[in-house]
């Protein structure tokens, strides 16, 4: 127990070592766990929503700045990669890209809009914007393919183009997704941005005035945030093969991802790895274990999950006794880069 | 012109009751700093109240106000007391992460809500029917008994509430407790008191405004996050925390969401509510009618 506390909630440097375990551990698991077609559909699933979740966590976890509607930069990754695709014939790999550089365009123009504001906006507006996404590829069917969705063509195994066969090659790509997610949210935090993050999470007149340009860390953040979500857009259509605007842009996409890192930890690395293994898993037992229960009992079971773990611990598993080395100490910020530091209260650490 | 006329007055009319439930939001907000997530299930639960009473008493809606005031109001405390003053229970947790928390849990509320409305009622529509069916021709101009007895209704309980907020103790100290809530708990103003007070009232408040609603509109299990929708745009348009301008940015939306819906396509309404939400956050982003010292 003690080297599951000292490495979760510890130094960098058991996330240095912790990481690569977890990633050989997760990356054998086809080979000794995974036995079903629909296990691995879960846990690629899981990989997949990790990604985004991290992404979120840059911007609305380190920085403070709560979003509700990281699914605009999903569906948008899902549905510029499925219309390029299905439209125009162009590569898979270059319309994903495409989707990346347009989420990010949106993510900007996002926060030139919301982010001089205080936080509460932001939370609002991305809300309001995924759902009026949602409405849009609703309408305009010509070249969304409307509420029935967009299918991408069948072709096979053709991995010049992102189309495997076997599903288990997708596995892989989320878990490379996924584990780049989390090096490059470990990146951002050990950096000068994720330092400046946090101190305006802390507190933006604080940060402001010592020196941090409080926008432009804040739109740099939403920014980074919104690369990993389009990339989990974008593997979540190649995977599945089909997108309608509930999936991409609905509001359970939307709350999911948020969800997902506050039940784990908002703002703690370690925080959506947590809780993606935990809720995605749940959700989709639900969904496929039970369907002899009424319509909605999922959802039910779910929220009452997520009521439960948030009523004991609003900050998330990651901050919960068991998980700490001294109950109740008080939270107090960790500076960033101290030199292996030694066994201390992390409260308010972000590992 | 008839054709505006007749849009913009039936915009009117629905805009008084999303006016009346976003005042309950605002004022949520104004008093506790919770952005409200399961606000839009509630006017879906007040709906579902109306139309049980409806079905299974025969209780006109318009009669049904009281008891769904009530149990509102109720739900409301009970929301407040388990889930939202939870987070603030707890030790060495900060303001902020207290905030985020009580966001997720009224997030996880609306699931919950709406969820069990889908299990109890299934997803097809329901409404109540043939109550207050006359409609009135005033210049060419059709206006539904419905729909206006609602929008009066809509304007008298948010009378009322102004007058509540203006002129009683308990009001006066919620707005005490809006300007300056260190101030306010200094002079003898319980904090929690007036938390649970004004979560109950903003709660009620969607009750009520369902309830009325029902008497036109039918309900689903999922309507209320079209509610929400209409709630978040028109808070921002009457500043946060602002009842008054809660209600007459309400007006507004019920007009520029029909506006939308006639002139462009009746599925976009809502796009046409973002834009303008998109204005206001560019050009008055501390509300449309605030001069100075909004409440922020």
């Amino acid at each position: 127990m003690t080297t599951i506390r000292s490495a979760l909630g510890g130094s960098l440097r058991s996330t240095g070592v912790l990481g690569p375990v977890v990633l050989l551990l997760v990356a054998s698991l086809p080979f000794w766990l995974i036995r079903t077609q629909f296990v691995l559909s879960v846990v690629t699933l899981t990989l997949i929503f990790m990604a985004a979740s991290l992404g979120w966590n840059v911007i609305s976890g380190f920085g403070g700045q709560i979003s509700f509607g990281h699914s605009i930069f999903f569906g948008l990754g899902a549905y510029t990669s499925a219309i390029l695709q299905t439209h125009y014939g162009i590569n898979a790999y270059l319309a994903l890209g495409c989707g990346v550089v347009l989420a990010v365009v949106v993510a900007v123009l996002l926060g030139v809009v919301t982010l001089r504001l205080r936080g509460i906006y932001l939370a609002l507006s991305t809300f309001a914007l995924t759902l009026v996404f949602a409405i849009l590829t609703g309408h305009f069917e010509g070249f969304t393919g409307g509420e029935v969705g967009l299918t991408l063509p069948l072709l096979g195994n053709d991995p010049a183009r992102f189309a495997f066969e076997d599903k288990l090659a997708f596995y892989y790509v989320a878990l490379v997704l996924a584990a780049a997610g989390f090096v490059v949210t470990w990146m951002v935090l050990r950096s000068r941005l994720g330092l400046q993050l946090r101190a305006v999470q802390a507190d933006q007149d604080a940060a402001r005035a010592s020196g941090v340009l409080v926008f432009r860390v804040k739109l740099t953040g939403l920014a980074i945030s919104a690369v990993p979500c389009a990339l989990a857009g974008s593997v979540y259509i190649q995977y599945l093969g089909f997108i309608d605007p509930d999936s991409a842009f609905g509001a359970a996409v939307a709350t999911q991802i948020a969800v997902i890192a506050f039940v784990g930890g908002a703002g703690k690395l370690w925080g959506p790895v947590i809780g993606a293994v935990l809720l995605v898993p749940l959700q989709q037992l639900l969904n496929s274990g039970l369907s002899a229960y009424p319509a909605g009992f999922n959802l039910v079971v779910y929220a009452l999950v997520v009521l439960v773990i948030l009523w004991i611990e609003p900050r998330g598993i990651m901050s919960m006794r068991w998980l700490r080395r001294r109950p109740g100490t008080p939270a107090a910020p960790q500076p960033a880069a101290a030199p292996d530091p030694p066994p201390q209260p992390v409260g308010g650490s972000n590992r | 012109m008839t054709s505006f006329l007749q849009t913009l007055a039936s915009g009117i009319l629905v805009g008084g009751l999303y006016g009346l439930f976003s005042s309950g939001l605002t004022l949520i907000f104004g008093i506790t700093r919770v952005i409200n997530f399961a606000h839009g299930d509630f006017v879906t639960l007040g709906m579902f109240g109306a139309v049980m009473l409806f079905t299974s008493l025969g209780l006109s809606p318009l009669l049904g106000i009281l008891p769904v005031a009530v149990m509102s109001f109720l739900l409301g405390a009970i929301v407040y007391k388990v889930v939202v003053r939870r987070t603030l229970a707890i030790r060495g947790i900060s303001a902020v992460d207290a905030q985020h928390g009580q966001l997720v849990l009224t997030l996880a509320v609306s699931i919950l809500v709406s969820n069990l409305l889908l299990m109890a009622f299934g997803p097809s529509p329901r409404a109540v029917q043939g109550v207050l069916p006359d409609v009135y021709d005033v210049f060419g101009v059709y206006i539904a008994q419905a729909r206006l007895v609602s929008f009066v209704i809509a304007l008298a309980v948010f009378l009322v509430l102004y007058h509540f907020l203006q002129r009683t103790l308990y009001g006066k100290a919620i707005r005490a407790t809006v300007d300056d809530r260190d101030m306010a708990a200094m002079v003898g103003i319980d904090p929690n008191k007036v938390y649970a007070v004004s979560f109950s009232v903003g709660i009620m408040l969607t009750g009520v405004a369902g309830c009325v609603l029902a008497t036109y509109y039918p309900v689903t299990p999922t309507t209320g996050a079209g509610f929400l929708i209409i709630a978040f745009v028109t808070v921002v348009m009457g500043g946060l925390g602002n009842v008054v301008g809660a209600f007459v940015a309400g007006l507004l939306v019920g007009v520029i969401q029909q506006l939308t819906a006639i002139y462009v396509a009746v599925d976009l309404q809502d796009v046409g509510l973002f834009l303008a939400f998109v204005l206001v956050l560019v050009l008055r982003p501390q509300g449309i009618l605030a001069g100075r010292g909004a409440h922020a």
